[in-house]
């Protein structure tokens, strides 16, 4: 499989999280008192991720430059990708983990992060419990 | 006997620490050679209650956890309203010979994690004739930090939530659900500032990198064991470690995370038994 190919399987992967999440009642129960723009990068593939009150409204990769976001997360492909497998290797089966080998950098409103971390660290890992292709 | 309760006792001990009355509970189940078990920073002594219910342990060991003050069913001491809560190595060391003497206990092995873990290290250098053998369950003089601990206790984020939520990253992936969120639950039920304050002796107080000279591990045998998926303590962090003592064994665990006694019981008897063995053994 060719990088071009993996990178573009990663970013449909994600691209297709709304109603996974959303499907999810505890999950969007937990994020109910969050409702923020996120903007992840997976491998080169830029995403607005939108949540209002622990629903996905919107995750779109049209949107402007310097659109104001309360959080950036940005990984490497290869970072999603194993974070992203079924079982996940050591190392690489937490944003924390990626962030520690230096794999993934999370910036910006870390009071919102740390508040709402459980919520976000599950709508993150989301595509590890929908199968690739589905 | 009724099948439906579990073999483990829980009481009550007054132990004085460093001149201050501290009412201790603990846990203990079965006889023999007194294993003491210290739980990890944040949590209690509930980690340990599936080693406690073992038969294969308990057969042939004592099995004592206890509540450090200020966590579990332990209160903090009296005055504990006017200060901020740290645990120093000092008064870590202190409770723990404390507790073993109030017991009367002879010779215990000891068995830590994660800041278990460190001070079994620092009770090697410092009171290792004392113990019979010590294991240091996800153990090691040094970490690097990972995230900054002024974030488990601020009024404007929820202490007990952001606390699970960190460590959840640290269990491994094939750990059971339900053992899991046990474990993760031990950490949203800890007191405000005790996870944070337990960090300052991991983080501050504790550095123990060039200063473990002198253990005597013929003496009393270290045995290291850390989960693959702890990237709070690396297996390359133990393996470091005990590549500056001198006849330490590391173990390095396939399929478990940072609270291996707790998270996956099954998995962690496999690793853990033959180490009670050989210490059984001596």
């Amino acid at each position: 499989m060719s990088s071009h190919t993996t990178h573009t399987s990663l970013a449909e992967r994600f691209a297709s999280l709304a109603p996974h999440v959303n499907a999810n009642a505890c999950l969007v129960h937990r994020g109910r008192a969050l409702t923020a723009d996120l903007v992840v990068v997976v491998g080169t593939a830029r995403f607005l991720l939108r949540i209002h009150q622990g629903e996905v409204a919107e995750v779109t990769q049209r949107f402007a430059l310097f659109h104001p976001c309360a959080l950036f997360v940005q990984g490497t492909a290869e970072a999603w990708e194993r974070l992203w497998d079924q079982v996940p290797l050591p190392g690489w089966h937490d944003i924390f983990a990626l962030h520690k080998r230096g794999e993934m950098v999370i910036e910006g409103d870390t009071r919102l992060l740390f508040s709402h971390l459980q919520y976000l660290k599950d709508v993150l890992e989301m595509p590890r419990h929908v199968p690739a292709g589905a | 006997m009724n099948d439906r309760i579990e073999p483990i006792v829980g009481r009550y001990i007054h132990v004085d620490v460093l001149s201050e009355t501290c009412r201790i509970y603990f846990e203990e189940c079965g006889q023999g050679i007194p294993l003491l078990c210290l739980h990890t920073a944040g949590s209690d002594g509930r980690q340990f209650r599936h080693l406690l219910s073992d038969g294969a342990i308990t057969g042939k060991f004592r099995v004592i956890a206890f509540d450090m003050p200020w966590h579990g069913k332990s209160y903090p001491p009296v005055g504990f309203h006017e200060r901020d809560y740290e645990l120093t190595t000092e008064r870590y060391v202190a409770t723990i010979r404390a507790f073993s003497a109030a017991l009367g206990l002879d010779r215990p092995v000891v068995m830590g994690c994660s800041i278990g873990g460190r001070i079994v290290l620092q009770l090697a250098h410092a009171h290792g004739a004392e113990f019979r053998a010590l294991i240091g369950l996800e153990s090691a003089d040094h970490q690097q930090p990972w995230y900054d601990t002024g974030w488990l206790n601020r009024p404007d984020v929820h202490g007990g939530e952001v606390c699970a939520a960190l460590v959840s990253g640290l269990i491994a992936p094939q750990s059971p659900s339900e053992y899991r969120h046990e474990t993760l639950w031990q950490y949203k039920q800890s007191g405000p500032g005790i996870f944070k304050g337990d960090l300052y002796f991991y983080r501050v107080d504790s550095d123990l990198r060039g200063k473990l000279g002198g253990i005597d591990t013929a003496a009393t045998p270290l045995y290291l064991l850390t989960g693959e998926y702890d990237f709070s303590c690396s297996p390359e962090d133990s393996i470091r470690t005990a590549e500056t003592i001198p006849g330490a064994k590391v173990t390095l665990m396939k399929e478990l995370g940072h609270f291996p006694m707790s998270e996956n019981p099954a998995q962690f008897r496999k690793y853990i038994l033959p180490v009670l063995d050989e210490i059984a053994a001596l």
